[in-house]
């Protein structure tokens, strides 16, 4: 899941070498290492890095080899060991012998964070149709539980006459769709600039802003923006965005196309062992049927899916028993540890306004008893009773909000 | 052994030894180019210049009617109006001056050849493939550069090499391969790594210190460093105080073996060119006499 992501300029002059001895842009490179300094710090498992390039490709490793924008500046042995690690590669992509620029200087920037952990570096091109950045976006986001993306992406290189693509009056209004984009969170903004327009204003940055609206999607929660200026006809954008995860789950009605995969969900052994006190059989497919038959058209059961981007992840239900309304719910085990319960959870709690509620969980079900007691609820007591997942009696803790 | 194996290099009428180092002078016939706007945009200012720089030692007279900058178009028929005439004036007054025309569009080449016009500089690396064609047909020299993949009257952004003297050398070795085959005299084809043209400072200086490697080819080499901006940049100074910057290149060129310069300031750039050929030994002093009385 995305977690954090950072917009730096893909600019050579971002290397602070390559401007020679006047500094040239201090502050834009301070905004970089802020907004970089922030991925890091977000805690990620991975950092994926996206660039534009002559090539579509992925690195594991990688950073700027300044020789090639400053020969006089090459490190003999870093270019030998970039030729090599290419060497490695899919020798079908036809990609120059170092690792793209743009995410070269996206490597650098890391290293000067001081980031050791999983890279991926990764090249876009300037053909790549918004759909498919998109689905780059949504596949890096999904590498790991935790991942950073560092985009090195620049708007239009057309917005004076000294620019490097001279004047183009369209540069303007451009630029200021994609800062207003990233500043309102607007990922669906991104998704429809004019990919043509963008190559014909030098708008470089344009493939790397969708990977980012495919990797943020609806989770986008906010924007700092660093530096916004163009010092050379060049936007230079830095920005940082947090991600909220649980902006992406939702509840709704439960469809009968759901119930072949609610069945799967509820039949994992590791969750069903968890669960403890669930049905005889879980994969006895003619209960479950029966049961969520019941269920659903049952006036006392509220009962709702619970969805993450859209995605089905689990069930969530509220149900009269002896009197008391208790609530219960079942994520599948692939979206554990995401907070997904807690959220789906608040959210049933908005929408059942019935207090107090209570909730029953086995008492070593340490994960599900902290999603109960983070939302409010209090233990009131055990009771110890078989729990056919189990094959014996445990004890089972008994929890109520008020 | 034939010319190109001697190294001669054939313009116009003549023939140059390859010691013999020659100064390309200027005429920019332009409202809008860089150095000194606007300086011969007027015919009879034109006119003026040519006198002064030959007078200068200049062996070539450049004329352009395009600015390599961005900027207000002039298309082809603007263009040959702003040179052919022009030339074919020259060509009347100094029958033994060479004259090039600085273009890339085989429209223009074709006027100044018509007009008579030795040699077709293009800078922006063999953009319009009809060139070396017009070049083989007026039996004219074609100067065969490098602009990266640069279109004309563009500037570099963020251009990078692996190693740019190979691609200059990749780059120009097959635009000199192509006018061959196109049927340009091999005596006529000079080679130019295009300072600033695809590339930035650091590319430029590279192919500097590095020159010795495209004269190794045996193809005559033309060098363009006429306050640029990678000497503006070196130094951090303007247009207009680029002169001494210009010079320092122009002398570690000579050394490396460069045959053609192209230069606004032809006086001072003979001299450099004069001298290093002097260390070299390629030619004696113009009168020693210190010590030898």
């Amino acid at each position: 899941m995305l977690i954090a992501a950072a917009v730096c300029p893909a600019a050579p002059l971002v290397a602070r070498e390559l401007t020679g001895t006047d500094p040239v842009v201090p502050e834009l490179r301070r905004a970089c290492r802020d907004a970089v300094a922030g991925l890091v710090a977000s805690g990620p498992d991975l950092i994926a890095v996206v660039g534009v390039a002559a090539g579509v490709g992925r690195w594991e490793e990688g950073r700027l080899d300044l020789g090639v924008f400053a020969p006089a500046l090459r490190d003999p042995a870093r270019h030998d060991q970039a030729r090599h690690h290419q060497a490695r590669h899919d020798p079908a992509l036809a990609l120059p012998s170092v690792v793209p620029p743009s995410l070269g200087l996206g490597g650098m920037l890391l290293d000067q964070a001081g980031y050791d952990g999983p890279r991926e570096l990764c090249s876009v091109t300037q053909d790549e149709t918004a759909a498919d950045c998109a689905a780059l976006g949504a596949r890096l986001g999904g590498l790991r539980d935790r991942v950073a993306l560092l985009v090195m992406a620049d708007g239009s290189a057309c917005r004076t006459l000294k620019a490097p693509g001279y004047l183009d009056a369209r540069s303007e209004p451009f630029d200021a769709e994609v800062a207003a984009a990233i500043r309102d969170r607007d990922a669906a903004a991104l998704l429809v600039l004019d990919a043509d327009l963008a190559q014909e204003l030098l708008a470089t940055g344009r493939p790397a802003w969708q990977v980012l609206a495919g990797a943020a999607r609806e989770c986008w929660s906010g924007t700092q923006v660093r530096y916004c200026d163009d010092p050379f006809g060049v936007l230079y954008m830095v920005a940082s965005m947090t991600f909220d995860t649980l902006r992406a789950v939702g509840l709704r009605s439960v469809a009968d196309g759901d119930l072949d995969a609610v069945f799967d969900q509820m039949r994992d052994p590791e969750g069903v062992w968890m669960a403890a006190f669930t049905a005889a059989d879980p994969s006895d497919r003619a209960a479950f049927d029966a049961h969520m038959a019941m269920i659903r058209s049952s006036a006392d059961i509220w009962f709702r899916a619970v969805t993450c981007e859209g995605q089905l992840v689990g069930t969530i239900a509220a149900f009269v028993s002896e009197g008391d309304t208790e609530v219960t719910y079942w994520v599948d085990r692939a979206w554990w540890g995401r907070g997904i319960a807690s959220r789906a959870l608040a959210l049933l709690l908005d929408q059942v306004t019935t207090r107090p509620l209570h909730a029953r969980a086995a008492s070593d079900n340490v994960a599900s008893l902290r999603v109960l007691r983070k939302s409010g609820f209090e233990i009131i007591g055990t009771e110890v009773s078989f729990a056919p997942a189990r094959g014996s009696e445990i004890e089972e803790t008994i929890l109520r909000k008020d | 052994m034939t010319d190109r194996e001697q190294g001669v290099l054939r313009l116009g009428k003549h023939a140059f030894p390859p010691e013999r180092p020659l100064v390309m002078g200027i005429v920019n016939r332009t409202p809008d180019s860089f150095y000194r706007p606007g300086l011969t945009w007027d015919e009879s200012a034109a006119m003026d210049r040519v006198a002064e720089i030959v007078a200068d030692g200049a062996d070539i007279v450049d004329v352009g009617g395009v600015p390599a900058a961005p900027g207000a178009e002039v298309d082809a028929a603007e263009e040959v109006r702003r040179t052919a005439g022009f030339i074919a004036a020259l060509r009347d007054r100094y029958p033994d001056v060479v004259i090039s025309v600085d273009t890339w569009r085989h429209e223009a080449a074709r006027a100044a050849c018509e007009a008579g016009a030795d040699l077709i500089n293009d800078s922006w690396g063999g953009y319009d493939e009809h060139l070396a064609d017009v070049a083989a047909e007026f039996s004219a020299a074609l100067v065969c550069a490098h602009a990266g993949q640069q279109s004309p009257r563009t500037r570099p952004f963020r251009v990078w090499y692996p190693d740019v003297m190979a691609d200059v050398l990749a780059r120009t070795l097959r635009l000199a391969d192509l006018a061959v085959r196109a049927g340009v005299d091999p005596a006529r084809i000079v080679i130019d790594p295009a300072h600033d043209f695809g590339k930035n400072t650091w590319h430029s200086l590279e192919i500097t210190r590095r020159l010795a490697e495209m004269t190794a080819t045996g193809w005559p080499v033309l060098v363009s460093l006429s306050n640029k901006d990678f000497v503006g940049e070196s130094l951090d100074l303007p247009p207009l105080e680029r002169l001494p910057g210009t010079l320092a290149a122009t002398a570690i060129s000579a050394w490396h073996g460069a045959r053609i310069f192209r230069v606004h300031q032809v006086r001072e750039s003979r001299q450099v060119v004069d001298m290093v050929a002097a260390i070299k030994g390629d030619r004696p002093p113009a009168r020693a006499v210190r010590g030898l009385a």
